[in-house]
């Protein structure tokens, strides 16, 4: 121990007096170990740590399934819900719920939370108890005695101050009285984003046996101990052919099947892949900046090596002189850990506030213990990773040479070839990194131009939801519409406003539907559609286009014929010899009436840029009256955010307890369905950068050393005769074929690595040829650009000079 | 003068004693033997003799010249005495030893604890203070600090540096250095010093300085082999063996 501190200190002190070379190591290593320390914090929250649930490996999510009308991943129905109590035999428990937003009255401003409505049995299932109170019981899910709260912890912390006399107060919710009964430990906030939980007491219309089509509710599970996924998955294959012989009318011929997946596949499924990928990426960074940093050690060990023969003449051993230059490795590591967990601390949060609500668990995520941990580790291993090399190398010394006056370190054969053999491989991983880089880049920008098939420019957007209390009736709900609208497109510098049940990029709403004069063949499927509930003006305010008929109007209200304007898939689809205007159709739902198709419009991106459009019909919201509105508001020029103010006076004129929430531009919404993609793209590109500014400061690195060190070869070269064009291409010839070799590896590393990406990319194959050629000239310039600097140098040697330097 | 080649017979407990440095060197005694010793360094084409045949025996409390000219083979043998070289024939005793086929830790032991280095340039670390550098090879040796630190200020209060120990080498003249690197060398009790022309990079006073010191080291007792290509300094020690060509041409023993 007393050798290692010694040689502890040594290294600060040859460290210090080598400024130089000691801040482009340390500068390196804290990029590398602090890009991988952000990464990991972030993997290590989303994936790697357990929720706070008992034994979440027991967690499964169910999901209703028609395969052959391709829906899937479908909520079920109170009736659903009840077989799934009682058929299965797989799960020691099951619980069900529903999330909603409710608007909290009583303080200064009415506010949005959100609520989740669950049985009594998702805590048990979960396997989390109240830290505070008490859980709901099973009485309590009856109208009428359902008007308990549990509180999330973040909502006890944040509006309660954690105060323990919490329970027993009261909270109005849309005009509703509840009782605060419980507070939820930290971290348990499922589903996502849950404020407050309250027992989920259905209406007996919705409990009828007839609203097994009527499906909201999401299913989760807990398998019995030992239980497998797959015995789990047989179960409720099982149980789906009962409901089928049961349920025909319901099920039969339209591959009814029930889906049992891992809740953490639910959760963190989606950006697993991502954040995988990411750190691999980023640990691509850490091997070129740890080949950076071997290959400075090892021009300083070559030197450095008089001071090692003279070690060895006094007796110091292979191991003494090896502890020594992994002494200074290691505190070199540990300096960059040190500026990389700033660096990391940094990343972290900043990648957190990039991705925002596209990361789960997100409020997981951040630089602790674990993160610490493996930022030490990291340091350690990479300390040791890049200075054992060196420190071998520095090691093998040749003892004669002490006795030989004035003696400088030159480079053997073998250190030479290492150094080259390390640019060599920076240049691969640096490729690498670009080509993963370049292909998410063209994905993403492939993504940007994408016909939306609305123009999201000059649209604000917010949100309402009108509470039972006030509301109840489709009268009332109609006359808030209309006042709604009515107020807003007065407003100076408004063009158009409409409303909608969901925005577009916002996701699925499948509802079947039958189509006049069409009946079913046996083991046909209900036609289903993307149905979205729109106000008259509402596709005029997103300037989509109409292709035929006309647009949904002000007169298509509740006492008129019901109308329908569909997309062009949709049309295409059911009517593909153009005469879909005119046709009826009648949804699915029980106060639905036949529908005419009174025009055609162009397809919009409901489900996001990356899907295609799906059959959709816009219906008119005076027909069907929304409780949850999406207000949209096109302004005639300038930021629609200047007239968020004029709105929210608007709606708090309009009804003072109706907060309008989550407003923001479209233009914002439409980047943030694309935030993950660009985050990825973002930091690829970031990590590639890194890279090849590394790579070309070792190619630099390695052809200005070999320039230093034929000083006097290039002085006899122009003595000889040689013109400077001559030693230009000389050493150029020498840069050119490490990047030329690293390049060739680089391209086969990527070729085999490419098909990881292929499910992450957009509109551009893994092996998209410009982005391969595109990324090896951009590196192979750069390299070029690298080696002149030092080639010039040795242009400028003169011969005289050089010759006297024997 | 002559010696045989004991390697075979050696029992493992005596190496044990040469690596430990446990061996008690009596007075007068054969302390280096090399019978036979040959250095060829062999290129595609030509072999050179670096050393020929040398065949040498100095005994403990000598002084030791080696001169010849440029070429002659001097600072290969001062080379292959300090184990910093191997040979391509021949026997090596040290204080009755064999060390030639000594692995290179092994021999690594064998300079630290029984061979005292002075080399021409110095060979200061200049990462290092003056204390630190005469501490080294203890430091290698595993000894404790409290016996390093007195073993060094003993050093250096020898060679007149003790006032000096906390600066750096770069802050001392070629003299102070040197008298250092002899502290350095005599500071772990070796059974001989090897100096490589110690005084090469002084001038004339400060040379002076150090032959002075060397003599005052030999009259307590010290073992000195010292490369020289100045006469006057070859003949202040007791002994001048001649190389011409790697061969041993004159051995001349003065008193």
């Amino acid at each position: 121990m007393e050798t290692f501190l010694q040689n502890v200190r040594y290294a600060l002190r040859s460290l210090r007096k080598s400024p130089g070379f000691t801040l482009m190591a340390v500068l390196a290593l804290a990029l590398g170990i602090g890009a991988n320390s952000a990464v990991f914090s972030v993997v290590n929250g989303v994936l790697l740590k357990p929720p706070p649930f008992t034994q979440p490996e027991r967690l499964v999510h169910l999901w209703g399934n028609y395969a052959k009308a391709n829906i899937h991943d479908i909520v079920v129905s109170v009736p659903e819900y009840r077989d799934y109590l009682t058929m299965p035999r797989a799960f020691s428990s099951l619980a069900a719920f529903e999330a909603s937003n409710v608007t909290l009255t009583g303080g200064d401003a009415p506010e949005r939370l959100q609520l989740t409505l669950s049985t009594a049995s998702l805590f048990p299932t979960l396997g989390v108890a109240p830290v505070l109170g008490r859980a709901f019981s099973e009485e309590e899910e009856t109208l009428g005695r359902d008007k308990v709260l549990v509180l999330t912890h973040k909502t006890w912390r944040t509006r309660f101050a954690q105060d323990p006399g919490v329970l027993g107060r009261e909270l109005r919710l849309d005009g509703d009285t509840y009782t605060v009964v419980g507070v939820l430990p930290p971290g348990v906030e499922y589903p996502a984003d849950t404020d407050l939980y309250a027992p989920f007491a259905p209406t007996a219309e919705r409990a009828a046996a007839v609203s097994r089509g009527y499906r909201f509710l999401s299913v989760v599970g807990r398998l019995k101990p030992g239980l497998t996924l797959e015995a789990a998955k047989a179960d409720m294959d099982r149980v789906g052919r009962e409901m089928e012989t049961l349920h025909e009318e319901y099920y039969k011929g339209y591959g009814w099947a029930i889906s049992v997946k891992s809740l953490e596949d639910e959760v963190v499924g989606q950006v697993r892949g991502t954040l995988w990928l990411l750190l691999g990426a980023v640990g691509f960074v850490l091997l070129v900046a740890c080949s950076s940093v071997a290959n400075l050690l090892l021009a300083r060990a070559t030197a450095r090596q008089r001071e090692v023969s003279i070690r060895a003449a006094l007796g110091a051993g292979r191991a003494q002189l090896v502890g020594q230059f992994l002494a200074e490795s290691l505190v070199l590591s540990a300096a960059g850990g040190g500026l990389g967990l700033l660096l990391a601390k940094w990343g972290t949060d900043a990648l957190v506030a990039m991705v925002g609500d596209g990361l789960p668990r997100a409020a997981a995520v951040g630089l602790d213990v674990s993160s610490v941990l493996f930022t030490v580790g990291l340091s350690v291993l990479t300390g040791v990773g890049f200075g054992l090399v060196p420190a071998l190398q520095a090691s093998r010394v040749d003892l004669s040479s002490t006795m030989r006056e004035g003696s400088r370190g030159t480079e053997g054969g073998k250190a030479g070839r290492l150094r080259s053999g390390l640019v060599v491989g920076q240049v691969a991983f640096a490729l690498v990194l670009l080509v993963g880089a370049g292909l998410f880049l063209r994905s993403f920008q492939a993504l940007t131009q994408v016909d939306a098939g609305f123009t999201p420019e000059g649209v604000l957007t917010g949100q309402l939801a009108l509470p039972a209390v006030g509301y109840a009736k489709p009268e009332d709900q109609r006359a808030f519409q209309q006042e709604l609208l009515r107020r807003v497109q007065a407003l100076p510098g408004v063009e158009s406003a409409g409303v909608t049940n969901m925005l577009p990029l916002g996701g699925k709403t499948n509802i079947s539907f039958d189509v006049e004069g069409r009946t079913r063949a046996a083991g046909e499927m209900w036609p289903a559609v993307e149905s979205r509930f729109a106000s008259a003006d509402y596709l005029r305010t997103l300037k989509v286009r109409l292709r035929d008929g006309r647009m949904l109007q002000e007169t298509d209200g509740p006492d008129a014929a019901w109308a329908v304007v569909i997309n062009q898939t949709f049309a295409d689809l059911y009517w593909p010899k153009g005469d879909a205007l005119g046709q009826r159709v009648k949804l699915h739902q029980s106060d639905a009436q036949w529908t005419t198709v009174v025009g055609i419009v162009d397809d919009l991106r409901e489900w996001g840029l990356d899907t295609p459009a799906r059959p959709t019909a816009y219906y008119s919201a005076l027909q069907v009256p929304l409780t949850h509105l999406y207000l949209t508001v096109r302004v005639k020029a300038g930021e629609p955010e200047s007239l968020r103010t004029a709105i929210e006076s608007e709606v708090r004129a309009l009804d003072g307890n109706l907060p309008l929430f989550k407003v923001t531009s479209m233009v914002r919404l439409v980047d943030e369905s694309i935030g993950s993609r660009r985050l990825t793209a973002l930091l690829m590109g970031l990590f590639a950068g890194t890279a090849l500014l590394l790579a070309a400061l070792g190619i630099s690195g390695v052809i200005g050393y070999s320039v230093a060190q034929r000083t006097r070869e290039m002085g006899i070269r122009m003595a000889l005769g040689a013109a400077k064009s001559d030693v230009l291409v000389l050493v150029l010839r020498q840069g050119v074929k490490l990047a030329g070799l690293g390049v060739g590896l680089g391209l086969v590393l990527s070729l085999v690595l490419a098909r990881l990406l292929s499910t992450l990319l957009y509109g551009v194959t893994a092996y998209d040829p410009w982005t391969f050629v595109g990324v090896a000239a951009l590196l192979s310039g750069v390299a070029l650009g690298a080696t002149w600097l030092p080639a010039h140098r040795a242009t400028r040697v003169d011969p005289i000079i050089a010759l006297k330097a024997e | 003068m002559m010696t045989t080649n004991n390697n075979a017979e050696t029992p493992a407990s005596e190496d044990a004693a040469v690596l430990s440095g446990a061996a008690k060197v009596e007075t007068g005694k054969s302390l280096i033997t090399l019978e036979g010793l040959t250095k060829v360094f062999e290129t595609e084409e030509v072999e050179t003799h670096a050393l020929s045949n040398i065949h040498l025996n100095i005994r403990q409390g000598e002084w030791v010249a080696i001169v010849g000219p440029s070429g002659s083979g001097k600072s290969t043998l001062l080379a292959v005495l300090g184990l910093l070289d191997t040979t391509t024939r021949g026997t090596y005793l040290l204080d009755g030893k064999s060390v030639l086929d000594l692995s290179a830790s092994d021999r690594a032991l064998v300079r630290n604890r029984h061979i005292g280095f002075i080399f021409q340039s110095f060979n200061l670390i200049g990462d290092l203070t003056v204390f630190e550098n005469v501490e080294l090879p203890l430091t290698y040796r595993g000894m404790p600090a409290a016996e390093r630190k007195q073993r060094v200020e003993k050093a250096l209060d020898k060679v007149g540096m003790a006032h000096r120990a906390r600066h750096m080498p770069g802050q001392l003249s070629g003299g102070q250095q040197q008298r250092v690197a002899v502290a350095r060398a005599v500071a772990g009790d070796p059974l001989i010093l090897l100096a490589d022309e110690p005084t090469g990079n002084l001038d004339s006073k400060n040379g002076e300085a150090v032959m002075q010191l060397l003599s005052e080291l030999h009259k307590a007792g010290a073992t000195i082999c010292m490369v020289t290509h100045d006469p006057a300094h070859a003949r202040v020690a007791t002994r001048t063996v001649s190389l011409f060509d790697g061969r041993v041409v004159q051995d001349e023993q003065r008193r």
